[in-house]
Formats: C-alpha cells, sequence, structure tokens
C-alpha cells in the first residue's frame, strides 16, 4: 500500500473477495435444500448432516495442505517440472504468518476463502448423487479427496495463469465448466457406479422406478439459491481491478482467472443469457418438469462457464440450450441403459454439461491468447503453447488443449482417484449403508424425524421397498 | 506480559496480530491430528452405530420397523 491509489486497491480488493465468500455461502444453502428436497423423510436428517459436515472438513483441509497445493502443483510436480517454490507457495503454506490475521497482508484471507467456496462446491456436488445409501464417513473421505485433492491439482494445472496445461496446452475454462463441474461429475458418477442403485429403483425386469423425494418445491428453491450463490462464482473468479496496460501506460481493468482482460459487464451478459438458454430448452426437452427445468438453466450455465468471459451473449445462450438437451437426454439414457443412480441428475447437470462446455470453448475461443507466457527455466520443457501461439507468443487456446483438458478434468482428475478409494472402502466393508438400515432409514434408528407431526402417513414407494425386506 | 501486541502506535512495522506468534508449526500439527483423529473416530462411531441399528432392525422385524416409525396411514391400510 506504498500509494493512495495502491490502498484503494488493496481495501476494494479485500472487500469484493469477501462479498464473494459471502454470496457463494448461497450455493450451499441451495445444494443443501436441493438435496434434501430430493431425500425420503427417512433421510433427510442424514443429508443435511452430511452436507454440512462436508464444508467442515474441506475447511480444516483446505487450510492444512490445499491451498498451498494450488500454488506448488503449476508443473504437476514431476510431470513437466519441480515443486514451484515461491512467495506465493510461502505464504499458502500453513504455518505462514499470511495464514491468519496480519496488518501486512489484507488478500490472503479473502482469497483463501474464495477458493475455498470453490472447494465446497466441487465437494458438496458429489454429495446429491449418493444420498440414501453411502455411509457418511466413507462419504466425508471422498469429499475431502473431491473438494481438497483432486480439483486443487487441476485448478493449479488448468485454472491458473502459470499452470502446465495453460501454458503448454492454451487450456481455457474461465468460469471452472471442467474444473468444477467436471472434476464433481466424474467423481459423481464414479461414485454412483460403486455404490450401486438404491434398493428397488429397478424392478426385476430392468424396469426403472421413480424415487420421488419429501419435497420437490424445496429442491427447486435449492436450485434458485444455487443461481443466487452463483453470482458469488462467477465474481470471485474475476481480479477485480489491475493494470492490464502495457508498456508502462496505466490501463485498470478486471481479468478472469488467468489475468487475460475480461469485464464484470461480460459476465452478466453471458451469466444470465447462459441461463436462459438452458432454461428455455430445459423446459422443452422436460416437458416444463420444474425440477429438471431449473436444472438444466443450471446446466447451461455450466456449460457456457469455460468461455462466458469472451462469448457474446447469444452465443452464450445456445451453448446452454445445446448443453441442457445433452445433460437430460444423456441422464435418461444412461440410467436406462447402466442401470445408474443418480438421484439428482449430478452427473449430467455438471459432468456432462460441463465437459461438454469445455469442448466447446476450445472450438469457440480457438487463436485467443490463454495467459501470458512464463519463464519456463526450470521446467523439464522449453517452448508454451503446443498446439498454437498467437502473434504475440502467448499460448493460445485451442481444441485440442481443451479436449484433451476435458478427459483430464473429468476422466483422469474427476473418475478414476474417485472411483479407486470407493472401491477400496467397498471391499472394506465401509462403503453402503447395511440393507436394514437403508431400508428402514438412516433417521429411524434413532428417532429423528424433521417431520414429527406428519406421522402416519407412507410414501408410495415404501410400499414398493417392503417386497425387499426378505429378499 | 503479553501474548502479543501490546501497542498500535506503527502499523507499519506490524504483521501478524494474532497470539503467541511463533506458534504456527505446532498449531498445524495439533490441526492435522484433530483432522485425521476426526475421521478415525467419526467412521468407528459410524460402523458401531450401523451395526446396532442393522442387528435392532433385524431383531424387531424389520417390517415392523417401518412400520412403526413412519407409519400406515389409515387410508394405505384399508
Amino acid at each position: 500500500m506504498g500509494t493512495e491509489l495502491g490502498g484503494l486497491i488493496t481495501i476494494f480488493t479485500e472487500f469484493y473477495y469477501w462479498v464473494t465468500v459471502v454470496m457463494m455461502f448461497l450455493i450451499h444453502v441451495g445444494l443443501c435444500a436441493y438435496e434434501v428436497g430430493a431425500t425420503r423423510r427417512k433421510n433427510i436428517n442424514q443429508t443435511i448432516i452430511r452436507h454440512v459436515m462436508v464444508l467442515a472438513l474441506v475447511t480444516i483441509t483446505w487450510f492444512l495442505f490445499s491451498w498451498w497445493m494450488y500454488w506448488a502443483f503449476n508443473a504437476g510436480p514431476g510431470i513437466f517440472g519441480p515443486l514451484i517454490s515461491n512467495d506465493f507457495t510461502a505464504a499458502a503454506l500453513p504455518w505462514s504468518e499470511s495464514m491468519g490475521p496480519n496488518l501486512s497482508d489484507n488478500i490472503s484471507g479473502v482469497f483463501w476463502a474464495a477458493f475455498l467456496l470453490f472447494s465446497w462446491t466441487a465437494a458438496a456436488i458429489v454429495s446429491g448423487v449418493a444420498i440414501e445409501r453411502v455411509r457418511t464417513g466413507a462419504f466425508l473421505v471422498i469429499a475431502v479427496l473431491v473438494g481438497s485433492v483432486t480439483w486443487v491439482i487441476d485448478a493449479s494445472w488448468g485454472w491458473h495463469a502459470e499452470g502446465w496445461m495453460v501454458q503448454l496446452m492454451g487450456y481455457h475454462d474461465a468460469y471452472a465448466s471442467g474444473v468444477i463441474h467436471g472434476v464433481a461429475g466424474g467423481a459423481c458418477l464414479a461414485l454412483a457406479i460403486v455404490l450401486g442403485p438404491r434398493i428397488g429403483k429397478f424392478g426385476p425386469n430392468g424396469e426403472i422406478r421413480d424415487i420421488k423425494g419429501h419435497n420437490p418445491w424445496l429442491s427447486c428453491f435449492g436450485l434458485l439459491l444455487i443461481y443466487a450463490g452463483f453470482w458469488g462464482f462467477y465474481a470471485a473468479c474475476n481480479i477485480p481491478i489491475i493494470d492490464i496496460g502495457t508498456e508502462g501506460a496505466l490501463r485498470m481493468g478486471t481479468t478472469n482467472i488467468y489475468l487475460m482482460p475480461t469485464t464484470l459487464s461480460a459476465i452478466t451478459f453471458n451469466f444470465i443469457m447462459s441461463l436462459t438458454g438452458g432454461l428455455m430448452a430445459g423446459y422443452m426437452v422436460s416437458r416444463g418438469d420444474p425440477y429438471w427445468t431449473l436444472s438444466l438453466g443450471l446446466a447451461g450455465i455450466i456449460a457456457a462457464s469455460a468461455g462466458n468471459d469472451l462469448y457474446h451473449p447469444i452465443q452464450a445462450m445456445f451453448i446452454g440450450a445445446v448443453a441442457a438437451v445433452i445433460a437430460y437426454k444423456l441422464h435418461f439414457w444412461v440410467e436406462r441403459r447402466f442401470k445408474l443412480d443418480d438421484p439428482v441428475g449430478a452427473v449430467a447437470v455438471h459432468g456432462y454439461a460441463g465437459t461438454f462446455g469445455v469442448i466447446v470453448a476450445g472450438f469457440m475461443l480457438w487463436g485467443y491468447p490463454a495467459a501470458a507466457p512464463i519463464d519456463l527455466s526450470g521446467w523439464w520443457v522449453e517452448s508454451v503453447g503446443w498446439f498454437g501461439v498467437t502473434e504475440d507468443g502467448y499460448p493460445a487456446v485451442n481444441p485440442l488443449g481443451n479436449l484433451i483438458g476435458a478427459f483430464i478434468m473429468f476422466g483422469l482428475l474427476g473418475f478414476l482417484p474417485t472411483y479407486l478409494l470407493a472401491k477400496l472402502f467397498q471391499k472394506m466393508g465401509i462403503l453402503r449403508e447395511p440393507r436394514e438400515v437403508e431400508l428402514a432409514g438412516a433417521d429411524t434408528y434413532r428417532g429423528l424425524d424433521m417431520y414429527p407431526y406428519f406421522a402416519k402417513t407412507e410414501s408410495e414407494f415404501e410400499t414398493v421397498e417392503r417386497q425387499y425386506i426378505n429378499k | 506480559m503479553s501474548t502479543g501486541i501490546s501497542s498500535w502506535a506503527n502499523p507499519d512495522t506490524i504483521g501478524a496480530i494474532y497470539p503467541f506468534v511463533g506458534s504456527e508449526m505446532l498449531l498445524t500439527i495439533a490441526g492435522v491430528v484433530f483432522w485425521i483423529w476426526w475421521h478415525i473416530k467419526q467412521i468407528r462411531d459410524e460402523n458401531r452405530e450401523l451395526a446396532e441399528a442393522a442387528a435392532a432392525h433385524r431383531s424387531a422385524g424389520l417390517d415392523k420397523v417401518m412400520e412403526q416409525h413412519r407409519g400406515i396411514s389409515p387410508v394405505a391400510s384399508d
């Protein structure tokens, strides 16, 4: 804060990220509400407490090691270069004086928290796919894997101006279509496969049974809250005020996460228009089903997010619309074909839509500068922009880089680690609830009931479940 | 005695303002132990409770448990 301008920029930036953190809290209010709405009455307490404890465990691990990983893993480590060590990595170590109240550092805490809220999102997305059958302990370890390890690695690689995916492949994913949603969606798919469907979800002849949540309106309300919180998410992905001028000519502006220019106006246009595209297509394809229409609105935003710093609003709208159709169709095709039980459609909305969005961005933004080239001395590669550079020598965004990136996000860092850990827990017998508990309901043994005055009612599906008691 | 700051006279020269500056490594180790301990205890407790619940449900009869805890509406049972 050497000058008045410097002081104002610092305080503004501190306040800006703080506001985004508060706004992003709404994502978790919304995620919790929509999962609870999709849960049957006998498991509501379990769903709530599991979702909240994800946030606590991702927080402690984010403090202890993940924040440092984000800054230190740009080159792999060990893939294209060493573990990064500089002022940023030193400040992110849990024993650094910057990781606490410090009068000479106004930014670390709010920046740490903004990234933490992204991590909460990545981990909490996985919660919905496993409701009503996974054990809380196993799930919480898987959530730490996704929220504090795998997504952090991919963020360091592909969501950091100096990450190897950005520098070498020209990967572009400004608002985390793949970095958060692709990874979380891949993890959801892995967990759903290993867990298997809820008892009775598929009939003896493979027919699909609709297991209704206890409160579809609460799910819709949750999705609306996620929309609200998503504004904070978008804002937090930007650097709000920074000198983007060249050769000493001061030009204050906003940048995306890669320090490339955009504006708050740009992302406001595109956030709303991609939501609109998702909603309009979602309404058509689901024939006005409220839960799916709202979910596919979210899928629209998620898909366009990779390039929403730069798209024209109508481009963003059509990308959102196409993603909504793909996500919806794939969800039901996979359910029918592979008997996959995804109670909230998380694989579709986050995984399929996010992955589609990353691939599309590679084509749409072909040739744009991905990030300023870095000095690669110390790395084990010699040049940036393997798949093309711009006229200024910047690594260029390109289809191949984003296609490979989409595979890394969904498959390599999303699906694979979660699949392996879930398999390990399955082998240890600690992945899925005992059959008796699943049928009776996780809340039943302890007499917990979120709606005690609505006793004496039995859902249609419980009648079906009774057929499975002695099987 | 002071556990940290005793004067705000020169804020430009002040860095960390929490008490017991210098204990960060110990705090980190304590944090790691607390985190690992929490997972282990939670998984053990949950496994025990699930085993108890499954046994209790089997012993009481699962159909009866579902009936008792959820109830069957007069309309549904008619």
